[in-house]
């Protein structure tokens, strides 16, 4: 237990937190090794400390942990006991915690979202990426959009005699999906942050084609503007062995300095399980994040790129939700379900805005640590999924 | 046979970009675009000037420019 916790607000009770096999044995583990009378279960139980009679513990039997009341005089000494049994992992003080909201969450209906919003923990935050601007370098974006009207965004066309207009649909979808709106009648929700600043840069043609310059162009014209994060859901396919991009690695490098932090899809080049190629270019570039697809299930998408550095590819640094992703697309469509890395990749983007948005003064560097520490850890190899799914902050 | 490449300039050279361009430019280099963010200059140059661009005080690494492709409209996968 460190200074910090010491000091938080605590209510007098303590938690148990049992083995998961002897949480079917709670009332004799708790009587034998606490002396506690009665167990009781959380279901239909008064849950407040003054409601709770002394030697009642309650337990909540899904989660393995029992709440238990000790008289001051009596804590160390149960402590001791608790740490001594074997069914016993931890006795540690019930903390008063608040809420992070500085007002009351809007009381009107809500709308549902999407699983991939869900699935990273957009439902609770109240975090917007509001003040951060995101990049998003694709086939531009369908500027009459309803879905966007109202929305603070920026666009420049870097592909000759192509205007922004999206006459492809991938790139309304991956804005879409990193700075959807969250205005009523948007149903389901969609957008991973509907505060933030978009800058639209064209870099694919509306058949889907593009260049190294002119996604460097990108970039270097989302640097100059202060973007905090950059988007390439794009790629050229890599094989093994294949060395990654020097330009686009200084040019990664110098934008990290800058303040910039690009992320890019890992490819969808393989066809699991009997297929998996290495991570596609610039996404193998060891200073641009590469994020691979997952299903509802969580479970690599069958065509999400990745393998083991030491076979001669770049590394996949984190997943994100990419397999019947529902967003924006050009009107009339107006929505459409996609699947991709290039899905998930706007998903990590948005949460890069999140990030940005609670710790104003983070490097593009702690917002990565950031993203590894709070990514949540899957069943599949980090050769394919790398520090697991992103997590939006809370 | 022109080729389409991207020259990454050594951090030590970001400060004089304009000086170095110039350089590339009488080696043969048709320059399409400077990016001084990046430290990257895209162009076109014959292939048998490569080994003289390269050779350039400032020039950290050349590379030939990929095309990226993305799958169409109503793809499965994209």
């Amino acid at each position: 237990m460190n200074g910090q916790e010491m000091a938080a607000e605590t209510t007098g009770r303590f938690l148990v937190t049992l083995r998961d096999d002897a949480t079917p044995d709670a009332p004799e583990v708790l009587s034998r090794a606490l002396g506690i009378g009665e167990t009781v279960k959380a279901e239909g139980a008064g849950l407040t400390a003054a409601e709770q009679p002394q030697d009642q513990a309650i337990v909540f039997e899904r989660l393995g942990i029992a709440i238990v009341s000790a008289p001051p005089q009596q804590v160390r000494e149960m402590g001791v006991a608790a740490i001594e049994d074997t069914d016993i992992i931890t006795f540690e003080p019930e903390r008063v915690v608040y809420t992070t909201e500085t007002s009351a969450p809007p009381s009107r209906h809500r709308a549902d979202l999407t699983w991939g919003l869900r699935a990273i923990g957009v439902e609770t935050t109240s975090l917007t990426g509001e003040g951060i601007e995101v990049a998003v370098l694709d086939t531009g974006l369908d500027l009459n959009h309803p879905d966007f009207v109202g929305r603070e965004a920026a666009s420049r066309s870097f592909v000759a005699g192509e205007e922004v207009e999206d006459l492809h649909s991938h790139g309304t979808h991956c804005i879409g999906t990193a700075c959807g709106s969250a205005m009523e009648g948007i149903d389901p929700r969609y957008g991973v942050a509907p505060g933030a600043r978009i800058f639209a840069g064209k870099v694919l043609s509306n058949q889907g084609r593009g260049v190294d310059t002119d996604i460097l162009a990108g970039i270097e014209a989302a640097v100059e503007r202060g973007s905090r994060v950059v988007s390439l859901s794009l790629g050229a396919r890599t094989v093994p062995g294949q060395p990654h991009s020097e330009a686009f690695e200084k040019a990664a490098l110098r934008a990290r300095a800058a303040g910039t932090l690009l992320v890019a899809a890992a490819g969808n080049d393989s066809n699991r399980p009997n297929v998996r190629n290495p991570v596609s270019h610039p996404a193998n570039c060891p200073s641009i994040l590469a994020v691979a697809a997952v299903d509802q299930d969580h479970e690599v998408a069958s065509f999400s790129n990745g393998g083991p550095a030491s076979a001669g590819g770049g590394r996949v640094d984190l997943a994100a939700p990419g397999v019947d992703i529902h967003s924006s697309v050009p009107m009339p469509a107006r929505y459409e379900e996609k699947s991709g890395t290039s899905m998930a990749t706007p998903h990590v983007a948005g949460v890069v805005a999140l990030l940005a948005e609670a710790n104003p003064i983070a490097t593009p560097d702690d917002l990565v640590r950031m993203l590894i520490d709070n990514a949540a850890r899957l069943e599949a190899s980090a050769d394919d999924v790398g520090a697991g799914l992103v997590q939006a902050p809370q | 046979m022109k080729k389409q490449i991207l020259v990454s300039i050594d951090d030590s050279y970001l400060d004089r970009i304009p000086i170095l361009v110039e350089e590339l430019r009488g080696k043969g280099l048709e320059v399409k675009h400077t990016m001084p963010a990046l430290g990257v200059v895209s162009g076109a140059a014959d292939e048998d000037t490569l080994g003289s661009l390269r050779e350039v005080k400032g020039v950290a690494a050349l590379e030939e420019e990929r095309s990226v492709e993305i799958a169409p409209p109503d793809s499965p996968i994209q």
